[in-house]
This record gives structure tokens, C-alpha cells and sequence, in this order.
């Protein structure tokens, strides 16, 4: 699938995170390659959601901590921030549609954002056309051309979470971030999402997943790294770390999910 | 003549209509402008709490707001248009003001308190998903805040925002005591000259309760649009 030498777009290098007192993220170091889907499984609590979301910085990381995305240090406060959150998608657990847009505008408003502020000279209209158009494609993509118009109250969960999807694609990521994609959907929807999910993967997306479906992990990711209080406590290629676990805790953390 | 005769004799040729419409305008113009006046201010210290940085300035602006909301709302509103008409207008040499005025800016201040309030709890309703999901896509913290929390957050407290109307409405029933004549005055005036007490006090009764009623039902449709929004297909 991939090989080792790509190159690297997302470094984490000694990555901490506290609330309060409680060290969530003690000390996480990790590189991830252009085209590499890496899986982040772990018992609830370990701190993979605050993995993802110091990536994209909607939580401060710890002074000292550094995240090298696109030659850039996003952990540095003084960065603009919004600029690089365009380069990094993020799929959430509870989708987090915009409840007051319409499926089509909940994909453009980002990229027209961005477009807009990037080419100040360019037309506006000519930008928004472009952006519907582009946002159409990805929809007939998922299938759900005939939602454009839809609000998100009216749709399934599963309808929902692609759309989450796209919206974070239409932004042309560099990397997506997905965090439990598939919890919160009732279990026929599972599928659907998956199925997207592994499409990505296949098109050569740099993605990384916090997730529980173990099936999943093994069958599209690349890497696979077991979180455990606050530290990546073992990584690997999928097939070896499934078969062949090494720490305690890990052993002990399949032998629940599997 | 009867008690209803008595009354209608003073509203018709005693020229009672007359100051029943004056107290009408001017209840509803107090009424109005201060729901408004009071959208805008309380907009304005609403944001400010919500503004993401601890520096001093702002931290500031967020004490004047604390302080504005708390004296505002500890206060009874008859207080603060009696201390702003009889003691700082005149002490600020504002005393010519136009007392309509005057009252427009007590009730505009008042309602601005609770305004603020308002529209701070309907800000915080919001999933904070929805602002995590715009600055995901890039979009800044202002951004995020008017393109899309904002707009849900106005629909939530569109019924509420509604009922501080209402209150208002009601309570400009104690501009009288600044010698503005609204509508309670109008009808105490007529009371009192004819010391028929009945026909004029029940004729006010109702003549509030038409306007609460028609403002529940602009309410209803309202928020009946607002929600439309999210049905059609
Ligand atoms: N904003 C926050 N404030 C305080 N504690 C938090 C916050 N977010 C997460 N935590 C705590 O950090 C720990 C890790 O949470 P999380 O990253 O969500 O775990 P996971 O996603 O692996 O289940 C938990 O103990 C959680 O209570
Ligand atoms: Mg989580």
C-alpha cells in the first residue's frame, strides 16, 4: 500500500497536553507520511481525542510541544492558525453539521471562505459558482445529490456523517482527521460511512482515525498506533500488532474489543 | 346616565380619545425603542463575554458589562427612571430632554440587561460542536460566531426575546411618574375627573391584553418561519 520512505507531512514531536492538573498527553511523538492512514485505538479516556484535537490546535498543546504540519509549527501560538486548518480536515463523532445551512452551503461556506480571502481580486460570483459546482460532484460522489437543498434535521445519521466528509474534502486537506466516525451511528449506517472512509484511503488521502472497529483498522490502515494514558504505548503495521501484541495492555485491550 | 354613558361622554366630546391616543403612541414608542435599543446594547455586552482573550482591556469591558447587568437587573425600573429624570438629567444639565426620551433611554438600558442575558444563555445553548466545526473548516472565531452560531442562537430565543417585549410592554405602566402620558394614564385620567372608576380601568385591562395577544401571535409566526426553514426538503 505505502511505503516507508514518503514523505513526511505531519510530524508530532514530544506533544503534551494538560487540563488543569491531569496530564492527558504526557509525552507523544509520531510522523505521519504523505498517503498513510493510521489508526489510533486505545480504551476510552486515553486521551486520543485530545490527540486529534491538539493536531489541529482546537486545544492548545502544552508549551514545548511541536507539530510540524506542511514545514510549519501549528503548536507555536503565534502562527495564524485558520490558514492551516484548511490543510487538515476533521470528521467528528457527532457529525457537527452547520444545523442552519442547507447540505450544499455547509460544503461551500469553508471553501468559499478561503478562496475569497486567498484571491481578494477575484469575483466573488465567479468563486461560488465554482465552489457549488465542485460541492455537487463530491454529492453525486456520496450519492446524495438530491439532499442539496436538504437541511441537516432531515437527514440520517449515516447521510449526516458522509456529508460531514465531504465537507472536510471539498477544502482539498492535506490530511483528515477523523475522530470515531462511526460511534454514534445506529449500526446499518456503518457501513455507508466505512465504505467512504476506505475510498479515501484508497485515493491515497493522508488520514488519521480514532476508532473502535477493529475489522476496519486492520483491513485500511497502514499504521496502527494503541494509545494508553497519555502515551503512544506501541505502533505498527496493523497485521503484526493485531496478531502479535506486545505490551500487557494491549494484549489485555484486544482481548476486550476483538 | 350609566356608568359606561359616563365614560363614553368623557373619551368622546371630553376629548378622552385624544390623550388615549397619545398614551398609546407614546407606550408603544417606549416599548419599541427600548426592545430595540435594549437588542443592541445587550448584543454588545454579550459579545464582549464572549470574546476569547484574557488581556486587560477586554477583561475590563467584561467587568463594565458585569456590573451594568447586575445594578440593571438588582434595580426596580421605576427606581432608575425616577433617579435618571428627577437627579442625574437635571444634574447633568439633560433636563430638558423630552421625557418620552428619557423613558426610551431608562427602558432601552433596563431591557438591555436582561437582553444581554438572553442572548448570552442562547449563545451557550449552541452546540459548541457548531463553532469547533467552523473554525475546522477554517473559518476565524468571528466567523464562526456570525455565520453560524449566532443565527442559531437568534432562533432559540426568539420566544424569549418575545415575553421581554411583552414585559416591557406592561411596564411602561410607570412612566406616569415622570409625567409622560401613556396609555394607564390616559385612562386614570379619565377616572379620576369622572370618579367612575369601573369602565375605564376594565377598558385599559383590555386594551393591554389586544396588544400582548397581538404580539404572542407576531411571536408565534415568527418562530412558526424560523422553523420552516429546517423542514423543507
Ligand atoms: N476540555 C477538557 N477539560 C478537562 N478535561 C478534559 C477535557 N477534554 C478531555 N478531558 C479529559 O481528558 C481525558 C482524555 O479525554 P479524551 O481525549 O476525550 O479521551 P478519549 O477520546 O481517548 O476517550 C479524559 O479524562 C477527559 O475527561
Ligand atoms: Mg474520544
Amino acid at each position: 500500500m505505502n511505503d516507508t520512505n514518503n514523505e513526511v507531512i505531519l510530524s508530532v514531536q514530544h506533544l503534551k497536553k494538560t487540563f488543569n492538573k491531569l496530564e492527558v498527553l504526557k509525552d507523544v511523538s509520531i510522523d505521519i507520511s504523505k498517503g498513510d492512514v493510521v489508526a489510533v485505538i486505545g480504551p476510552s479516556g486515553c486521551g486520543k481525542s485530545t490527540f486529534l484535537r491538539c493536531l489541529n490546535c482546537l486545544e492548545d498543546p502544552d508549551d514545548g510541544s511541536v507539530i510540524i504540519f506542511d514545514n510549519v509549527n501549528i503548536a507555536d501560538v503565534r502562527i495564524d492558525i485558520n490558514e492551516h486548518r484548511r490543510n487538515m480536515g476533521m470528521v467528528f463523532q457527532h457529525f457537527n453539521l452547520f444545523e442552519n445551512k442547507t447540505v450544499l452551503e455547509n460544503i461551500t461556506l469553508g471553501p468559499i471562505n478561503a478562496a475569497l480571502k486567498k484571491n481578494k481580486k477575484a469575483s466573488k460570483k465567479a468563486i461560488v459558482e465554482e465552489a457549488k459546482t465542485k460541492a455537487m460532484t463530491l454529492l453525486e460522489r456520496i450519492g446524495l445529490v438530491d439532499k442539496a437543498n436538504a437541511y441537516p434535521s432531515t437527514l440520517s445519521g449515516g447521510q449526516k456523517q458522509r456529508i460531514a466528509i465531504v465537507r472536510a474534502l471539498a477544502m482539498d486537506p492535506k490530511v483528515i482527521l477523523f475522530d470515531e466516525p462511526t460511534s454514534a451511528l445506529d449500526p446499518e449506517m456503518v457501513g455507508e460511512v466505512l465504505q467512504l472512509i476506505k475510498e479515501l484511503a484508497q485515493s491515497g488521502m493522508t488520514m488519521v482515525i480514532v476508532t473502535h472497529e477493529m475489522g476496519f483498522a486492520k483491513e485500511v490502515a497502514n499504521k496502527v498506533v494503541f494509545f494508553n494514558e497519555g502515551i503512544i504505548e506501541e505502533e505498527g503495521n496493523p497485521k503484526e500488532v493485531f496478531a502479535n501484541p506486545q505490551s500487557v495492555r494491549l494484549k489485555d485491550f484486544l482481548s476486550k474489543v476483538l | 346616565m350609566s356608568n359606561f354613558e359616563i365614560f363614553w361622554s368623557k373619551f368622546s366630546q371630553g376629548g378622552g380619545y385624544v390623550d388615549y391616543l397619545i398614551g398609546l403612541q407614546n407606550t408603544a414608542i417606549i416599548a419599541v425603542l427600548g426592545l430595540v435599543i435594549g437588542f443592541i446594547i445587550g448584543s454588545l455586552v454579550a459579545l464582549v463575554k464572549f470574546i476569547p482573550s484574557n488581556k486587560w482591556p477586554v477583561k475590563i469591558l467584561k467587568g463594565i458589562g458585569d456590573v451594568y447587568v447586575t445594578v440593571l437587573r438588582g434595580t426596580p425600573m421605576i427606581v432608575q427612571l425616577l433617579l435618571v429624570h428627577f437627579a442625574l438629567f437635571p444634574m447633568m444639565g439633560l433636563g430638558w430632554v423630552n421625557s418620552v426620551a428619557q423613558a426610551v433611554i431608562v427602558f432601552g438600558l433596563n431591557s438591555g440587561a436582561y437582553m444581554a442575558e438572553i442572548i448570552r444563555s442562547g449563545v451557550n445553548a449552541v452546540d459548541p460542536g457548531q463553532m469547533e466545526a467552523g473554525r475546522c473548516v477554517g473559518l476565524s472565531y468571528s466567523e464562526s460566531m456570525i455565520k453560524i452560531v449566532l443565527p442559531q442562537a437568534f432562533k432559540n430565543i426568539v420566544p424569549t426575546i418575545g415575553n421581554e417585549f411583552i414585559t416591557l410592554l406592561k411596564e411602561t405602566s410607570v412612566v406616569s411618574f415622570i409625567a409622560v402620558i401613556d396609555l394607564t394614564k390616559s385612562m386614570d385620567s379619565i377616572a379620576n375627573s369622572t370618579y367612575e372608576y369601573f369602565v375605564p380601568y376594565i377598558f385599559l385591562a383590555i386594551t393591554y391584553l389586544i396588544l400582548v395577544l397581538g404580539i404572542s401571535y407576531g411571536i408565534k409566526l415568527l418562530e412558526r418561519r424560523l422553523k420552516k426553514n429546517e423542514r423543507h426538503q
